[in-house]
């Protein structure tokens, strides 16, 4: 698990973290799509997330299903604990990264930042 | 849910392009989002659209990814994922088929049938039509043809004054005696112009080609031997160049020899000789068209240049010759490209059967369909288990379609068996009947052919039934039991099939018998003489030996006399071109002091030398007058006897006893009699105008046939024949000992083959045709043993049963029908110019074929019917 995170990989197991029910394709895309404001493409969604099943950082199964899928079954999703260590990682490089360059992106930020 | 549904077609397309659990998981992601959206607005559609596009656009991109990139051992897993599935299906297959012997061994043949006609015939159409001619540059290579020979001053003409043409040659072939090596033969070879073998872009492998001045008489005296004739009559002798050898009787110089591959087109050709050009001699070189004209475009011109060409050197010569000699036929040449030229005649037939035969597919495949769908009947429990086993629809689809590809495969190397004996069994017909068809074989195209024709009819005829059986309901099924009623759905497609072959079986039924109807009217034409008990043969006296007339019309008579003395023989006379051999002479003719009205063409007639003896040989009727005796000699005035035809053109309702026509701008003749019409052409073509001369008062040619009558069987008195006239000379070649019987036949051999070819292709079909309606009554008969045993329970009449069944077969028969006519009435145009006063809609015949179908039909779902009424109610109600 040496390799490090892509962005939208880190996007979706960040998501994971956020959501506190039964966490399946709808609620993190909606997620990604309310916190980011970008659009995100099921279909891209669930590459990433099988992707990351495959690297073991996260651990799914399948769900009921439900009328307003048209009948069709959900597949939930958990953060495995390699997906933690995963996140932790790429947080600890992140921060170490970001350490005193900070005002330089809070300027490059300002346009948007200043945004209300 | 109502009214929350996404639209349809990405829905579809989801449904279609994704698998398994991905297209689960994505579809119902997608569904509920949408079902959340819609109350938004209409902009929900969109984004359904552009979310289902980006899902299965970047699905197939991350799948593809997967299978060519190393990620993790994703290299590994993909690649043996889709290998292991393959083998998994491969086998799945094989013992699938083999589990079920009969079910597979009639598909495979049905298939064969199918595969093996359509590669037969492609190696026909492939061999004879498409692949190139073998010379350098073939398609440089133009022929001039106007539909007939030209004169051998359009010839020059057209080499001077055509600068499109980078070389242009005559060749006349000549059939000419080889004596002095080995036993006295005839030979069929060419004499050509020098640059013939420009043309041909061939040089000989030993010696020389002609020199230019070797075209002018007296210096004509070489030869250029084929290949096969140095190796095979003077034993591959290295020394051959320079060496002199007796053809014709005059002693010509080998000055090269052919290489070994080297062949014209139509005919392998023994010798070369030089085609003389004396523009001195007025009949030869004006007054005679009997050259043929090849010639080379040069390397920047077209055909189309050429063609403009030719047209203002025919018009040349229109102005220089006005009265003498105009050669029509010039007026009409085009420079065609050579392998166009040599085919074309044959092109449309061969064409037409590919279709046909392509529809023989069609309908196999409908047929293995049927098959298939049969199968998947008994295979619904199979399916249902392994779907619930966790095999998605998409897997069982392709081991399904792997499974009619193995049959495919099958159907297709039993096909290329059958191809090989078909081709086997038609090669004579192929090598006399067809240009360059002594070339067609199956080859590596052919197998080419064969192997995508079996992949495309197995995904054809295998993907409905593949579909429709992987995605049957497989929770009833597995409740078991099975179906009792009638499976609407699945006898739907199933009658339609059969509606279309029986559409597809009256089209071709409809062609078979408007051919066969043709040659049978064409066989009972009246050719205008008695072919039976006549045997004939061609006698060439060497004219080195024989190059005085005299002795030329000497030896004749002898040989005559001689064979009138041979048992059995009851009279004989000889004939320059034996009606229907596909040669003759015509030349234009003037009624004296009947002077023709400015700008109308001179007409044409055809001319024959024979002897007095060749009327009663023939058996021709002398309408009026006087036929040739004995008394008309080169010293008496010249006489000619004309046909009927000639008489009515050339005279009207006036008597033409004694009137006198002129021809070949020298010859005057009086006309002595009149006899009936004779076909000469072909049994196919109008009689033409015809002129008869006596050999013995003109006695213009060496080379004649002789035609023998005999009481009995005309083979029988060959022998004799033979041996009375080498008696008189062994040097004197005898050639093509042919009945005139045969030699009648062998002129509809063209239409014959397509005939032959045609009506076995339509009765492939019928009984293809036949074979699906009893499988798919029998089918419908097994599905509903249940009610039926229920209905005879419950008192249900014998006949009626029968009836009801029996009717299932008249709906899908009957729509087959009327498509088919339909069909047939828009379509056998296409048969037109193969036609002899056949109509392509002939009433007869379509009433014929409807009627034969429907009998067929009608036979064909008898017997399962029967089966159907003797159900034992008490037997098939317990079984369950």
């Amino acid at each position: 698990m040496s390799r490090a995170l892509g962005g939208f990989e880190l996007l979706v197991l960040l998501a994971l973290l956020h959501i506190d029910e039964e966490s399946y394709g709808v609620p993190i895309r909606r997620e990604i799509e309310d916190r980011t404001g970008r659009e995100a493409s099921t279909g891209a969604l669930y590459t990433t997330l099988e992707r990351l099943e495959r690297r073991g950082l996260l651990s799914c199964r399948l769900g009921d299903p439900t009328p307003a899928r048209g009948g069709r079954r959900r597949k939930l999703y958990t953060l495995a604990p390699a997906g933690l260590e995963a996140l932790r990682e790429s947080y600890g490089a992140f921060t170490t990264m970001v350490q005193g360059v900070e005002p330089l992106l809070r300027l490059a930020d300002a346009p948007d930042g200043g945004r209300p | 849910v109502t009214g929350g549904r996404p639209p349809l077609i990405p829905r579809l397309l989801l449904e279609v392009l994704l698998r398994g659990e991905e297209r689960e998981v994505i579809a119902g992601d997608l569904e509920e989002e949408y079902g959340r959206l819609v109350r938004g607005g209409p902009h929900a559609a969109r984004w359904y659209w552009r979310q289902v596009l980006r899902a299965v656009g970047g699905r197939w991109l991350e799948r593809g990814r997967r299978m060519v990139v190393f990620e993790n051992q994703g290299w590994k897993r993909g690649g043996g994922d889709m290998t292991r599935e393959f083998r998994q299906d491969m086998k799945f297959g094989l013992r699938s088929l083999a589990r079920r012997p009969s079910f597979t061994v009639v598909a495979g043949l049905t298939l064969a049938l199918g595969v093996g006609a359509n590669s037969a015939m492609f190696s026909v159409l492939d061999g004879v039509l498409l692949k190139p001619l073998t010379y350098p540059n073939a398609d440089r290579i133009v022929r001039v043809w106007g539909g007939r020979p030209l004169s051998k001053s359009t010839l020059a003409a057209i080499e001077s004054d055509v600068s499109s043409f980078a070389s242009v040659a005559g060749y006349e072939q000549r059939q000419l005696a080889l004596t002095g090596v080995g036993a006295a033969s005839v030979l069929t070879g060419a004499a050509v112009s020098p640059e013939y073998f420009n043309v041909m872009g061939v040089s000989p492998a030993l010696g020389r080609a002609f020199l230019p001045e070797e075209a002018e008489p007296g210096r004509d005296a070489v030869a250029v031997l084929s290949h096969p004739l140095w190796v095979g009559r003077f034993g591959s002798d290295p020394e051959i160049l320079g060496r002199t050898f007796t053809l014709d009787g005059v002693q010509r110089t080998v000055v090269g020899v052919m290489p070994a591959g080297y062949r014209p087109v139509l005919r392998p050709w023994s010798f070369w000789v030089p085609l003389t050009v004396d523009p001195t001699n007025f009949s030869d070189y004006e007054g005679t068209a009997g050259t043929l004209v090849l010639a080379r475009l040069s390397s920047d011109a077209t055909p189309a240049q050429a063609n403009a060409e030719l047209e203002s050197v025919a018009r040349g010569i229109q102005q220089k010759i006005p009265d003498v000699f105009t050669d029509p036929v010039v007026a009409g040449a085009i420079a065609m490209p050579y392998l166009d030229a040599t085919v074309q005649h044959v092109r449309p037939a061969l064409w037409l059967l590919l279709g046909a035969v392509g529809l023989v597919l069609l309908i196999a495949c409908a047929n293995v369909a049927n098959l298939l769908l049969a199968q998947g009947g008994g295979r619904e429990r199979e399916m249902a288990v392994r779907r619930s086993l966790g095999a998605s629809r998409g897997r069982l689809v392709r081991q399904l379609l792997t499974e009619s590809t193995l049959l495919g495969l099958l159907g297709g190397a039993l096909g290329i068996v059958m191809a090989t004996s078909l081709l086997w069994a038609l090669q004579s017909h192929l090598t006399d009947g067809v240009p360059r068809g002594d070339t067609v074989g199956v080859d590596y195209r052919v197998l080419g052919f064969a192997l995508s024709v079996s992949f495309f009819t197995a995904i054809l005829f295998g993907l409905a039934p593949a579909l429709r059986t992987a995605s049957a309901d497989f929770t009833s099924s597995l409740r078991g039991g099975g179906p009792r009623g009638v499976r609407g759905a699945r006898s739907g497609v199933n009658r339609t099939l059969v509606a279309l072959e029986v559409a597809v079986s009256v089209v071709l039924l409809a062609g078979a018998g408007l051919l066969l109807k043709s040659s049978w009217i064409l066989q009972r034409v009246d050719p205008g003489f008695r072919s039976d008990g006549v045997l004939t043969l061609q006698l060439t006296p060497p004219r080195g030996r024989y190059s005085e007339a005299a002795s030329s019309t000497e030896y004749f008579r002898q040989v005559e006399e001689r064979v009138s003395a041979v048992p059995g023989v009851t009279a004989e006379g000889t004939i320059m071109y034996l009606p229907m051999t596909q040669t003759h002479m015509s030349t234009m003719y003037t009624v004296k002091d009947r002077p023709l009205s400015e700008g109308t063409p001179k007409p044409f007639a055809m001319v024959q030398i024979v002897t007095p003896g060749i009327l009663e040989t023939l058996r021709i009727p002398l309408l009026s007058g006087r036929w040739l005796d004995a008394t008309d000699l080169p010293d008496s005035p010249p006489v000619g006897v004309i046909s009927e035809s000639l008489a009515r053109e050339a005279f009207g309702n006036d008597d033409p006893l004694g009137r006198e026509i002129e021809m070949f701008g020298w010859l005057s003749f009086t006309v002595s009699g009149v006899v009936g019409d004779i076909r000469e052409v072909g049994l196919d073509r109008d009689a033409r105008p015809e002129v008869f001369f006596s050999f013995y008062q003109f006695p213009l040619v060496s080379s004649l046939a002789l035609a023998i009558r005999t009481t009995g069987d005309p083979r029988n008195i060959i022998r004799g024949v033979q041996e009375a006239i080498q008696s008189l000379d062994q040097d004197v070649p005898i050639s093509r000992v042919v009945t005139m019987d045969e030699v009648l036949l062998a002129s509809t051999s063209d239409s014959r083959l397509t005939t032959l070819l045609f009506s076995l292709f339509a009765g492939i079909a019928l009984l293809l045709g036949v074979v699906g309606v009893y499988g798919v009554i029998a089918y419908t008969v097994s599905q509903r043993t249940y009610e039926i045993g229920v209905r005879m329970a419950m008192g249900a009449q014998h006949g009626a049963v029968v009836r009801e069944v029996m009717g299932r077969a008249v709906l899908p028969v009957g729509v087959g029908l009327v498509l088919g006519l339909a069909a047939a009435l828009s379509t056998t145009r296409v048969l037109e110019s193969l036609l002899f006063q056949v109509q392509p809609r002939d009433p007869a015949v379509l009433a014929v074929v409807t009627s034969a179908l429907t009998a067929a039909a009608l036979l064909a779902s008898f017997s399962p019917a029967r089966r159907a009424a003797s159900i034992d109610p008490a037997r098939c109600l317990n079984s369950d």
